[in-house]
């Protein structure tokens, strides 16, 4: 019931806001949460519990608890107590079956019991064990929380934002604002993030974040703050941890009952939204604060049945109820015929956070609560927090009655807590895996000391021996949507993407590059290089300068072949090894001076080569530089018989092939730009790999597109290097493959008195090959699937890296992994292709033009 | 046969360049930097050569970025490197924006704005910063140009 208009009340009657709850409209005021505004037209039910399906009602009013959980336009476990109100929000109950008045579930809880103890999932159900996907799917959807739509867009949008402070202060109570005051008065900047929403203005030279909440706190001074829609990523020199204390449920026969209330629910329902919390009262409390609860109901208009302070000595307390809804109490024997019951245990510094970033925690004998010990650096603590002004109280022994819960977010209750510890789950960390205790939304706010201090008296230890356990973030519940912000993916584009996008490419992901993959007709691109010539973007390709007097030396030293040797204009092939002669990454090196070489690395490997480069000049102090200038040159390779007719008249270069010979490389202009025209070829016809600066990526492309050449993606390159047996970094090899059995010994200098890797390289060499890579042909035409077994003799000998149709072979070709003596020209393999096996033939030679006429021509 | 380093300098070429910005940024207002600044990636000690109209960031005691206008960087350049200072023209590599205000900022770095210029992830891409007055001047790859003019696009609708 609504009282009469009051003095602070946080509601403005001037504003009526209108909702609905489970299709029936509902009104309140701007300033209402959901919850008050329900409250004040008479709902008492707002939930049914995780297990048994138990009737729940308002108990902290303050987001502590999970007592008020609904579904709130479409997001589940809302707590309304704390969501404002607003216009034509739709609100529904969530998990049951039928309504919260009638919920189908509930027979768990009368006839469920037996059956359904502690951890009975870890016991039955799991025979046969075929069942357990049914049995699963029917326990998820009889217990557990609201339904998340799988299927549901992206609503509204979540940002993060940014802030640095001299000063965070968590928590905006009196303690809170004094320390932030002091220290703004002090000349720092101070951020001050509170759960609540503030009362009037925000406190002078603060900046406040309200209503927000801290989740954790982080290494460096990080505490993420949430704040509605927003994820405040607050960096602070200095925290002030000002978090309070929570009050205490008291533990009881009936505990749950909806009606029985924390006393700040009946100080936010009375001095916040003026509603009438019950008609009777019965208030047990154990601090001053808690017990002055009474004047509050009776200015309310309650009639205040009784007061227990509760400190003077232990009470049998049980509760009664009808249909889940308490009508009476007794305490000591006497019964009180009453709709409301006021408990509070104490209250217990609300310690997480600063539990989190390090602080040690420890059990005050005196206070009965635990406290915060050894703050960490740059972490302190003020207010209540601390242990200061608070205290809590033993519960009393049990008295026979409805069920006594320990832990309302999972519904444990004192009888399962008592088995778990006869089961041998001894420790409070074993018992909150077991019986989850403490794991709820409420993050143990208001059962972690009752169940710690029921773990003591079972085990007959102290509070102290039994411990807590590990504090983690987040602190509070958080919508995953906060936790994902905005839907960007920092994908990398070449400077030709939007030709590929325009020309009808299908794109996919290699690394962090998106590339085309064909443009329609993979084959027929495939075709085109071989019979005119195609044209394939690949600025991806990762490109360095290495410029010194002792550039030469230095790649002489970290590549297993020759470097010092070449000559200005020359390319020569390149894999890179590791220390412990595994293939790395692959490329290829241009001289372009005495002093200068471009290395070009993998498209995925770039990032890797540099780091390996800079981490091996960084021992060796060469005097060099090495430039990762991938992102500054595009690329293009131009393939096929029509290449040097097609380029030519686009070129200041001569292309004649005495004048431009295979593996030179000349600079000129290519469509007006300058560009390093490098004559190799991954795809084993004539080519030619020009390099250019990007910002003119679109207008070397469009030039070249003009002349008649076809673009075409990577999966025609696949095909096309297959045929030719040329290796794919990655694909074709792993982290245990070296140069030597992956068959390019050729690349292998021996002779050189030291390259990273030789020793390794060297004990393969001595030691003999044991697989080695090599090409297969099929038989029948099928393809095997990449990654498939090579069988012998029944058993796995080996593995399939690449395998594709060649139109122009018109066979299926491939590169695997084989046994050594298996490598021979012509030997028969066996592959698994689907679920039979299909036999192909040993290749070592290319399977296309073998001599490289075609790619020298 | 010697060759050179011509092919990394777009303002060598006779057709004129095109932004990586620019169809990200096409009528969003914001301005677009990637052809007003070429740039330097120079090692060296750059502290005896004074330069007019340029901006010199140092990234580290042998490494520094030099900002230059977008046509002069290969004869920049040329002049670093007949004083025994290697640079290379980078100036294809990055794309660069400026907007304005520390709100935007904040949606997009956990860098302080206090301490610019600086070099960091904004919107997870690694850039360099630099800071005039309420200004914000974003240098990154320009492989990151389409979704960088995105992000910040982005960025600024959350503000709106």
């Amino acid at each position: 019931m609504r009282l009469d208009p009051r003095p602070g009340e946080r509601i403005d009657r001037s504003e009526p806001i209108r909702f609905t709850f489970e299709g029936k409209l509902v009104e309140g005021f701007a300033g209402d949460t959901i919850g008050s505004a329900l409250y004040a037209g008479g709902r008492r039910v707002f939930s049914r519990s995780f297990k048994y399906h138990r009737p729940r009602g308002l108990l902290c009013c303050s987001g502590a608890c999970p007592n008020c959980m609904m579904e709130v336009d479409g997001v589940p476990n809302v707590r309304v107590c704390v969501a404002p109100a607003h216009e034509g929000a739709v609100v529904k109950a969530q998990n049951v079956r039928g309504s919260l008045e009638r919920d189908l579930m509930a027979a768990t809880d009368k006839f469920g019991g037996p059956f359904t103890p502690v951890g009975f999932y870890y016991r039955t159900m799991i025979r046969p064990r075929a069942a357990w996907p049914l049995f699963e799917k029917f326990l998820r959807s009889a217990a557990g929380l609201g339904t998340i739509d799988k299927h549901a867009r992206r609503t509204g949008r979540y940002d993060v934002e940014h802030r640095h402070a001299d000063v965070l202060v968590i928590g905006g109570g009196s303690a809170g604002l004094e320390a932030a005051r002091a220290a703004a008065a002090s000349g720092e900047h101070v951020v001050v993030v509170d759960e609540n929403a503030p009362r009037g203005d925000a406190p002078g030279g603060l900046e406040l974040l309200a209503p927000a909440t801290a989740l954790g706190i982080y290494e460096g001074g990080l505490v993420p703050v949430a704040a509605g829609r927003i994820l405040y990523k607050v960096r602070a020199k200095r925290i002030v941890v000002a978090t309070g204390a929570l009050e205490q449920p008291v533990i009881f026969p009936g505990n749950d009952l909806v009606g029985i209330v924390l006393p700040e629910a009946v100080r936010r329902l009375v001095h916040d939204f003026s509603i009438r919390p019950g008609e009777k009262a019965v208030v047990l409390a154990a601090d001053d604060d808690a017990l002055a609860i009474a004047d509050d109901l009776r200015d309310a208009g309650t009639q205040v049945l009784e007061v227990v302070d509760l400190r003077n000595g232990p009470h049998r307390i049980s509760a009664s109820g009808t249909k889940g809804r308490l009508n009476g109490v007794g305490v000591e024997g006497v019964r009180y015929n009453c709709d409301l019951v006021v408990a509070s245990g104490g209250r217990q510094p609300a310690y997480s956070l600063l539990a989190q970033a390090g602080a040690t925690v420890a059990y005050d004998e005196g206070r009965g609560v635990f406290v915060p010990r050894d703050l960490p650096a740059n972490v302190e603590a003020v207010g209540s927090v601390t242990g200061e002004g608070t205290g809590s109280i033993a519960p009393a022994k049990t008295l026979l009655g409805d069920k006594t819960f320990v832990c309302l977010c999972e519904d444990v209750t004192e009888k399962d807590v008592k088995r778990a510890i006869a089961e041998g789950f001894d420790s409070i960390e074993l018992a909150k895996r077991y019986t989850t205790v403490t794991m709820g939304p409420c993050q143990g706010r208001l059962c972690h000391l009752a169940s710690v201090r029921m773990y003591a008296r079972e085990t007959k230890q102290g509070e102290d021996a039994i411990g807590t356990t590990t504090a983690r973030p987040p602190w509070s519940p958080v919508e995953l949507g906060l936790l994902a912000g905005r839907p960007h993916e920092p994908g990398k584009r070449t400077s030709i993407h939007h030709r590929h996008k325009e020309a009808g490419a299908t794109m996919m992901w290699t690394g962090s590059w998106r590339r085309p993959h064909s443009y329609g007709d993979p084959a027929a691109e495939a075709r085109a290089v071989h019979e005119s010539a195609g044209l394939i973007d690949v600025s991806t390709l990762g490109k360095l300068v290495v410029r010194g007097p002792e550039a030469a030396v230095f790649l002489e030293r970290i590549y297993p072949n020759r470097f010092a040797d070449l000559k200005p204009g020359r390319i020569r092939y390149a894999v890179l090894g590791t220390d412990g002669g595994r293939i790395m990454d692959d490329g290829t090196v241009a001289r372009i001076d005495d002093e200068t070489f471009y290395v070009t690395t993998t498209s995925t490997g770039a990032e890797g080569v540099i780091e390996w480069f800079e981490w091996w000049n960084a021992i060796w102090k060469l005097d060099l530089s090495i430039v990762d200038v991938t992102g500054a040159v595009a690329a293009v390779n131009l393939a096929g018989p029509q290449a040097r007719e097609l380029l030519g008249p686009l070129t200041d270069v001569d292309l004649a092939p005495d004048a431009f010979k295979y593996l030179d490389a000349k600079q000129g202009k290519v469509a007006g730009v300058p560009t390093l025209l490098l004559r190799i070829g991954f795809v084993g016809e004539l080519g030619y790999e020009l390099h250019f600066p990007s910002p003119h990526g679109e207008t070397v492309w469009d030039a070249l597109a003009a002349t008649g050449a076809t673009p075409f993606g990577l999966e025609p390159q696949r095909i096309l290097r297959l045929e030719k047996m040329h290796v794919l970094i990655g694909q074709d090899t792993d982290s245990e493959s070296n140069a030597l059995e992956a068959s390019m010994p050729w690349i292998v200098k021996f002779e050189k008195d030291e390259f990273v890797g030789k020793w390794a390289l060297e004990h393969v060499q001595e030691r003999g090959m044991r697989d080695r890579l090599v090409g297969f042909e099929m038989q029948n035409g099928s393809v095997p699937p990449e990654g498939g077994a090579v069988v012998r003799d029944g058993r796995l000998a080996g593995r399939v890296t690449s395998a594709r149709f060649s139109e122009q072979l018109g066979r299926a070709i491939g590169l695997a992994w084989v046994p050594e003596e298996l490598a021979v020209e012509d030997a028969d393999i066996t592959l698994r292709v689907s679920a039979g096996l299909e036999r192909a033939k040993v290749r070592l030679r290319p399977f296309f033009d073998p001599e490289g006429e075609r790619l020298r021509s | 046969m010697s060759l050179s380093l011509d092919f990394l300098s777009p303002a060598l070429g006779e057709p004129a360049p095109r932004s990586p910005l620019a169809r990200a940024l096409a009528r969003s207002g914001i301005r677009d930097l990637s052809l007003d600044y070429g740039v330097l990636d120079a090692r060296g000690d750059l502290t005896g050569h004074p330069m007019e109209g340029v901006e010199v960031v140092r990234l580290s005691p042998e490494r520094s970025f030099v900002l230059c206008p977008y046509r002069d960087a290969p004869g920049l350049r040329e002049w670093l490197e007949g004083r025994g200072v290697a640079a290379i023209d980078a100036s294809g590599g990055y794309a660069g924006l400026e907007v304005e205000g520390e709100a935007v900022m904040r949606r997009l770095t956990e860098l302080p704005l206090d301490r610019c210029p600086a070099v960091g992830a904004v919107g997870h891409v690694a850039t360099l910063v630099l800071r005039d007055g309420d200004r914000f001047r974003l240098f990154f790859r320009q492989e990151y140009a389409d979704y960088m003019g995105e992000r910040v696009l982005d960025a600024l609708e959350g503000l709106a």
